[in-house]
């Protein structure tokens, strides 16, 4: 009987191997590389009172802190505050915020909002 | 009946495709697990020492910990705080200071020493009449600086032969080394639980290793005063980052720029080429005080002054020029500005 030599792997397998392998790799780092926030988290004192997720069009958030009105405005891309009694305004100045894990802060009101999960940055200095 | 050659391999080939497929069921059930093996951060946030911090790091229990000690470390070394070792000191009294306190102080010490008393913890007298956060601040008038710049270049903190310390003239404010001594506080806590972790209070960042990869540190484009703005980011996987900017406490007043960095010697906000001084120490303090007391040399005796302490630093000035130790070359990613290495 005449050997025909079958071959356990020809070359369209080590295909398929490779494009399972690329699409495992792909999918993974589809689900960690999410860029764009989801939700912002309003703190008053250090504590979350609100876990708000972005909306599809603007939408204004106002809050009441020792009797005082700051407000906020949520974007389907982040959020920023909008007024602050606060002296110096840099809340307001500081503009929005896009990426993950970004955060404003009114200190003298210790009122902060805080775009949810886990950016690139770490850290900021200055 | 044997089986036909074509046969035998279409059941090889079968054999293969079912082995893939369960080669792709487990790679996507692993890979997940395998990059899950670094220990997950949590994050803290609260609010201390009159500015935010946020604490990343391994469980939650180390976080509140750590939101503990802030505030303990604040009613040890604010002036603004009745009965902390400092106010008492201010109000005459001989107080025991801690030897991280006492370690502190050597330090500042050292640093007045080298900037000819331009950098000082005892001018107290000159930061009180500078209302930076006032509805409508001014600037102090001149003879009220005169007179307590000359009381803070005649201050001095001793200790006595019981071991009490005591000030003769001038105030202690820590302001300059108050976040960047605190991260020292909480590095310690971590350190001696042998947990990695990030600690940020303020701009005082102190990394306290990682198990995977370096932490990235975003520094702020003092050029612009929107949040998410960054000059650059650096890579750390230990040590402790400050950062001094004028442009980070000021008020304009009749068309003049008045910011927070001031010149014991005068009282004055310090007027040089420079816009901020970020410096990356071995210590919290360390690199709080040397960014106040580089920023206040300028940019030549300044950079001489972080490489005598050992610390790198990135210096940028009001022409939108960048410094930056030679050693970050490979540390610092920078978008926007050339960066001069030296």
């Amino acid at each position: 009987m005449k050997d025909t030599n079958i071959r356990l792997f020809r070359k369209w397998d080590a295909l398929v191997l490779l494009l399972l392998l690329l699409s495992a790799l792909i999918i993974f780092a589809l689900q960690e590389s999410e860029e764009k926030p989801t939700s912002l988290l309003v703190l008053i004192d250090g504590e979350v009172v609100e876990d708000i997720p972005l909306p599809k069009e603007p939408l204004l958030k106002a809050y009441l802190v020792d009797g005082k009105e700051i407000t906020v405005c949520l974007y389907p891309d982040g959020a920023e505050i909008l007024s602050s009694p606060c002296p110096h305004q840099t809340c307001i100045k500081s503009g929005k915020i896009t990426r993950k894990g970004s955060s404003i802060h009114c200190l003298p009101l210790r009122f902060g909002v805080l775009l949810d999960g886990k950016g690139e940055i770490d850290g900021v200095t200055g | 009946m044997n089986k036909k050659p074509w046969q035998e391999g279409k059941k090889r080939r079968f054999c293969v495709v079912s082995r893939l497929l369960s080669l792709f069921a487990l790679l996507s059930l692993l890979l997940p697990s395998l990059f899950s093996c670094a220990p997950a951060y949590t994050q803290i946030n609260s609010y201390g020492m009159g500015t935010f911090a946020v604490f990343t790091v391994e469980d939650d229990e180390d976080a509140s910990a750590l939101v503990s000690l802030l505030a303990e470390t604040e009613n040890e070394i604010s002036f603004r705080v009745a009965h902390s070792p400092i106010a008492k000191l201010n109000g005459g009294e001989e107080v025991f200071l801690s030897e991280d306190l006492q370690g502190l102080f050597a330090l500042a010490a050292s640093l007045q020493e080298q900037t000819n008393g331009r950098f000082s913890v005892l001018a107290q007298k000159e930061t009180v009449l500078w209302q930076f956060d006032a509805e409508n601040p001014a600037p102090p008038s001149l003879a009220a600086l005169e007179d307590a710049a000359l009381e803070t270049q005649g201050a001095l903190l001793t200790q006595r032969e019981n071991g009490a310390f005591s000030l003769v003239g001038g105030g202690i404010d820590l302001g300059s080394a108050g976040k960047g001594y605190a991260t020292d506080v909480l590095a310690s806590y971590l350190k001696e639980k042998g947990k990695t972790g990030l600690i940020a209070v303020g701009g005082s960042i102190a990394c306290v290793g990682k198990k995977t990869g370096d932490w990235k540190i975003g520094v702020r484009n003092p050029f612009s005063q929107e949040r998410e703005s960054l000059l650059g980011v650096l890579s750390l996987r230990e040590g402790f980052v400050s950062t001094s900017g004028s442009y980070e406490k000021r008020f304009f007043y009749e068309g003049k720029e008045y910011h927070h960095i001031l010149d014991a010697k005068t009282g004055l906000p310090v007027e040089n080429e420079l816009i901020s001084v970020t410096v990356i120490a071995t210590s919290g303090a360390l690199a709080d005080m040397l960014s106040t007391a580089a920023f206040i040399l300028g940019l030549q005796d300044g950079f001489a002054l972080c490489q005598a302490y050992g610390a790198e630093a990135i210096f940028v000035c009001r022409s939108g020029s960048v410094y930056a130790s030679s050693s970050l070359s490979s540390r610092l990613e920078v978008e926007n500005f050339e960066v001069i290495y030296r």
